[in-house]
Order: structure tokens, then C-alpha cells, then sequence
């Protein structure tokens, strides 16, 4: 397990960082604005009403979900999907192309470990990073939850809902993972990932702005929706299965890559 | 006589383009075999494939015995390979690297990390990206030797290394010969070549030319003879001499044969100078196998 451990060594402090902002955008948002926005909602309706609709459904702000805990949870959960999308297929791609990156794969390549055991060490470190964050991110959601939910608490279903960031968090982990095998060059991890993050972003907002049910079988951050796994108790089926399946897939598909592609010389 | 690599009609295709075919090499246990072509020939495509960095279409390759496909991973805990191109990861001291490396195998490699370390004048303690490419190409023959290997796969190691570290690199591959370890030692430079190998395959276009000792390939070698002489020489002939060029004064040609031939001829002329030296590679594979087609 040395290649896990050398993976995880070389990762947890990024990941680290992340989760910091993730949980404490969580923070900012349920103390600081959501107590705000409650008080003044009168002023905020106005600011609101001067927005452009579709530049407010863009970017999450629609009346009926921000002057709750649930509503106000589910805003932010656009952003936490940003964040932990650009995290995720960060570690994806750092993981499944640092060798290529920094032209060593020979040294790793010519050890005496399949390349089969190479790639599932490298997973399941990534998947440990993932599993960390998230556990930070799901005990900070509880306590704010019991803190400052209204009663009846229901936490088997705010559990449910803040898991939902793991499984998309997985989602991007495989597109990190697929486009960093199947590239030929990495050249920057971070200006990837972001881009990967945004992209799933922009998908999100084009939903809200054109309100087509059909669009969220495209729309990653929506596959395992945070509010309707609440309001619901369980992610919808169809949009889940999609979103695992295409985590499959993307993960088998680099897999096999990995796995079988010629290593030319440098 | 155990094999420590046999191949056998070993060919690979890149696409429609051809890496090696066909190629046949039988390198025996405790032996220093060399692997010589040009660039473009298909010695690093040969060594990929031993190594399973890259997929052969067609033929056999065993190490010790063992098919390189389906037994890598046993082949691999004794083969160490120092490729020609040095690179690690970012941010690491070579000790890092080094014990990275060692935990791989199941062998505790400090020891020899430390002995090969001072052999070869190497600070551990120093980050690889801070290094000279000389220091880092240390840290390379290091990693490839620290786990005491049966067989030491060499792909054209000396580059960026001043005369007195290859000196001491050789020394330690041959030492690590006489330590029982077979060696395969691929490059495009004969000096190198010449030094320590016992045999050596000639590949050319992906196809192995031939395969002789190295004693062999320096006897039936040319030498490249110039002289000056005092006047000119007119009729000038030798048997065994070829590629005649006569500018005024100087006189050269390239010469193949009993070299105390060659001296007797030039003894009985009135010379100001005379050039006898060693032919570079090209040159031998450019003459020599013209003269295959010829002889054809």
C-alpha cells in the first residue's frame, strides 16, 4: 500500500484547504446570512426583484428558497457543488496523470506491481480524501442543522441530504480521473479542474434559467439533488442511476486505459 | 545455458508503422550483452516490450523463463532499468525517491542505498529537481540498482555523465556482473559499447543485422588511415584498402586487414604525418553492410 500512502501524502493538504472553504461557506452562510436574510426580508425581496430573472435563477437566488433553513441550505449547496466538483476532479486528475505530468512513469511503470494494483491504490486514496471531506462536511451540516433547523428535526433525511455532495463529489472524481488518464497532456491541474467545476456550474444555471426538466439528465450538480433528497427522503432514481452510471462508466473507461495503453519513450 | 532474455520473432507495430520485427535475441545468464543501432532502430521499443511498457503484436519474450506479459510482476522485482532520460517527481529529496523506490520490493534496500550513494558521490539529502542533470542521472543508476537485481537493463545510461563518473559507472556494472547480475546495455555509441559488453546485437530498421562478439565487430571493422607525405605518391595501392582518396599531399582511405600489413606499406614511404584511427558507428554500419549488399 505504499502507492496509497505516497497518493494521500502528497494530496490531503490540498484537499484539506478545500474542505476548510466548503465548511466554511456551510458556516458563513446558515450563521451569518441566513439569520440576516430572515430579519431584513423585506430589503432582500427588493434587492431580489431588481435582478434580472434569469441572472437570479442563474445563480440559485429564487424567492421561494431563501428565507429557510432547507431553502437557504439547498442555495448553497450550488456553491458547495462548485467547490467540491473543482476539488474532486482536481484530485481525479492529480492522481491518474501525476506520473505522466512529471514524465516519470517509467520509474512507476517498471516496478513489480500491476498496473490493475497501481490504479486501485490510486483510487482508493482518492476515494479516503473523498470520504474525509465529506465526513467533515456532513458532521458541521448536522450540528447546524440541529442548531438552527426548525423542529420537527429529521436528521436521517439532513444526513441523506449532505451525503449528496459525496456522490457528486464521486461523479467529478471519475471525470477527473477518465480525462486525466486519456490526455495526453496535463498541463495544469487546477485550470483543469476549475474549468470541470464551472462547466458543471454552467450546466446548473442554464437548467434554472430554462426550467426544462429533461435538461437535468445533463445537469451533474442535480443528480443527487440536496433539497429533494430532503423533502423526498431518498434522491430520485432516475437522475441518481444516471449520474452512477455515468461515474461508472468514466471510472471503468479509465480503468481499462490505464491499464492497457503503451507507455512510448519520452 | 540458461537465458536471462530470450526473444523470439518479437515484433511490434505502432499502427501501420513498424517499431521491430521479427527480432530474435538470446542474451545468457552472468553475460554483458550489448544492443547497437542507430537512432529510430528499435532498441528502446525492444526494451519497452521486455519491460511491459508497451504491448508486442506478435512473437515471445521470457526473462528467466517467464513470459513478460503474463509473469511481470515476478520478472519485475529483479530487473533494474536505468532509462536514458532522468525524470522524478517534483518536491522530493533523492532519499525520498530512493526509499520509494526500495518499498516496492520486498528486500530491505538500505545498505545498498548508502553504498551506491557514496560510490558514486551522491547527496541524498539534496531535492532532485535542485540537482545537475549529472547529479540526477546518479540518482537514476541508484534507483535502478538499489535492489540488488538479477538483470540490469541499460538504456543508453552514460549521457550526461563527465569520464570519471562513467569511468566509476562502469565499474559498478561490472562489478555487479561479477556479483553474478546479467546486463543489457543498449546505445547508439560504441565507445561505450566496446568497453564492457561480451557480445553485441546490431539492430537497424527494426530488424536485428547481426548479432558477434565484440572482439569479432573490432577485427572485421575498418580503420580510417590518412598520411601526409613529403611528396607525392603516385600508385599508391594496398590490398585490403578501399574508399582511395589522393589531395596533393595527404592520402586516405579505409583499411581492413593484418594491421602489420598496413604499418610495413606506410614504414617504406617519406611521411610528415599519419592518421589511424577507429571508425564512429555509423561509418561501420554504412561500410559494413554495403559490403552485405555488395557481396549479395
Amino acid at each position: 500500500m505504499n502507492v496509497y500512502r505516497f497518493e494521500i501524502k502528497r494530496t490531503w493538504a490540498g484537499v484539506a484547504i478545500w474542505t476548510l472553504v466548503i465548511c466554511g461557506l456551510l458556516v458563513g452562510l446558515i450563521v451569518g446570512a441566513l439569520p440576516a436574510f430572515l430579519e431584513s426580508r423585506a430589503a432582500v425581496e427588493d434587492m431580489l426583484a431588481q435582478f434580472p430573472p434569469a441572472f437570479a435563477a442563474a445563480f440559485g437566488m429564487q424567492m421561494d428558497n431563501l428565507f429557510s433553513f432547507g431553502g437557504f441550505y439547498a442555495f448553497g449547496f450550488l456553491y458547495y457543488a462548485l467547490f467540491g466538483a473543482i476539488m474532486a476532479s482536481g484530485i481525479g486528475l492529480n492522481l491518474f496523470s501525476r506520473e505522466k505530468r512529471e514524465k516519470c512513469m517509467d520509474f512507476l511503470l517498471t516496478k513489480p506491481r500491476t498496473r490493475s494494483g497501481l490504479f486501485f491504490e490510486k483510487l482508493l486514496a482518492a476515494v479516503t480524501l473523498l470520504l474525509l471531506s465529506n465526513a467533515a462536511f456532513i458532521a458541521t451540516s448536522l450540528a447546524l442543522y440541529q442548531a438552527y433547523a426548525p423542529a420537527p428535526l429529521l436528521p436521517e433525511r439532513a444526513l441523506l441530504s449532505a451525503s449528496s455532495l459525496l456522490w457528486t463529489e464521486l461523479l467529478f472524481l471519475a471525470i477527473g480521473a477518465f480525462v486525466g488518464v486519456f490526455a495526453r497532456r496535463v498541463r495544469s491541474v487546477s485550470g483543469a479542474s476549475t474549468a470541470i467545476g464551472f462547466a458543471g456550474f454552467l450546466l446548473s444555471a442554464l437548467h434554472s434559467l430554462l426550467e426544462e426538466e429533461k435538461l437535468r439528465y445533463i445537469t451533474p450538480f442535480q443528480y443527487f439533488h440536496a433539497a429533494k433528497a430532503f423533502s423526498e427522503g431518498g434522491f430520485e432514481a432516475n437522475y441518481a442511476l444516471t449520474g452512477a452510471v455515468i461515474t461508472l462508466v468514466l471510472m471503468i473507461g479509465a480503468y481499462i486505459r490505464y491499464t492497457r495503453a503503451d507507455i512510448p519513450a519520452l | 545455458m540458461a537465458y536471462a532474455i530470450e526473444t523470439k520473432k518479437l515484433t511490434k507495430y505502432y499502427g501501420k508503422a513498424r517499431g521491430i520485427v521479427d527480432v530474435d535475441l538470446a542474451v545468457e545468464e552472468g553475460e554483458i550483452f550489448g544492443f547497437i543501432g542507430p537512432n529510430g532502430a528499435g532498441k528502446s521499443t525492444t526494451i519497452r516490450t521486455l519491460l511491459g511498457l508497451i504491448r508486442k503484436s506478435g512473437g515471445s519474450a521470457t526473462i528467466f523463463g517467464m513470459d513478460c506479459e503474463k509473469d511481470k510482476v515476478k520478472i519485475l522485482s529483479e530487473v533494474g532499468y536505468l532509462p536514458g532520460e532522468v525524470f522524478y517527481y517534483d518536491n522530493m529529496r533523492a532519499i525520498d525517491l530512493l526509499r520509494y523506490s526500495a518499498s516496492f520490493y520486498k528486500k530491505d534496500c538500505n545498505k545498498r542505498i548508502a553504498e551506491l550513494a557514496d560510490a558514486l558521490s551522491l547527496d541524498l539529502n539534496k531535492k532532485i529537481e535542485d540537482m545537475s542533470l549529472g547529479n540526477k542521472k546518479k540518482v537514476g543508476i541508484v534507483q535502478g540498482l538499489l535492489h540488488s537485481p538479477k538483470l540490469i537493463i541499460l538504456d543508453e545510461p552514460t549521457s550526461g555523465l563527465d569520464p570519471l563518473m562513467q569511468r566509476t559507472f562502469f565499474d559498478l556494472i561490472q562489478r555487479e556482473n561479477e556479483r553474478g547480475a546479467t546486463v543489457l546495455f543498449s546505445s547508439h555509441i560504441l565507445g561505450e559499447v566496446q568497453r564492457i559488453c561480451d557480445r553485441v546485437a546490431i539492430i537497424k530498421e527494426g530488424r536485428i543485422v547481426d548479432l558477434r562478439s565484440i572482439d569479432d565487430l573490432r577485427k572485421n571493422s575498418y580503420k580510417k588511415v590518412s598520411f601526409t607525405s613529403e611528396k607525392p605518391v603516385a600508385n599508391f595501392s594496398l590490398a585490403g584498402a578501399s574508399q582511395l582518396l589522393q589531395d596533393g599531399l595527404v592520402t586516405s582511405f579505409l583499411y581492413r586487414g593484418d594491421i602489420n600489413a598496413l604499418l610495413q606499406t606506410l614504414s617504406g614511404l617519406p611521411l610528415v604525418n599519419a592518421d589511424i584511427s577507429e571508425p564512429e558507428l555509423e561509418e561501420i554500419f554504412l561500410h559494413y553492410y554495403e559490403d552485405q549488399e555488395a557481396a549479395k
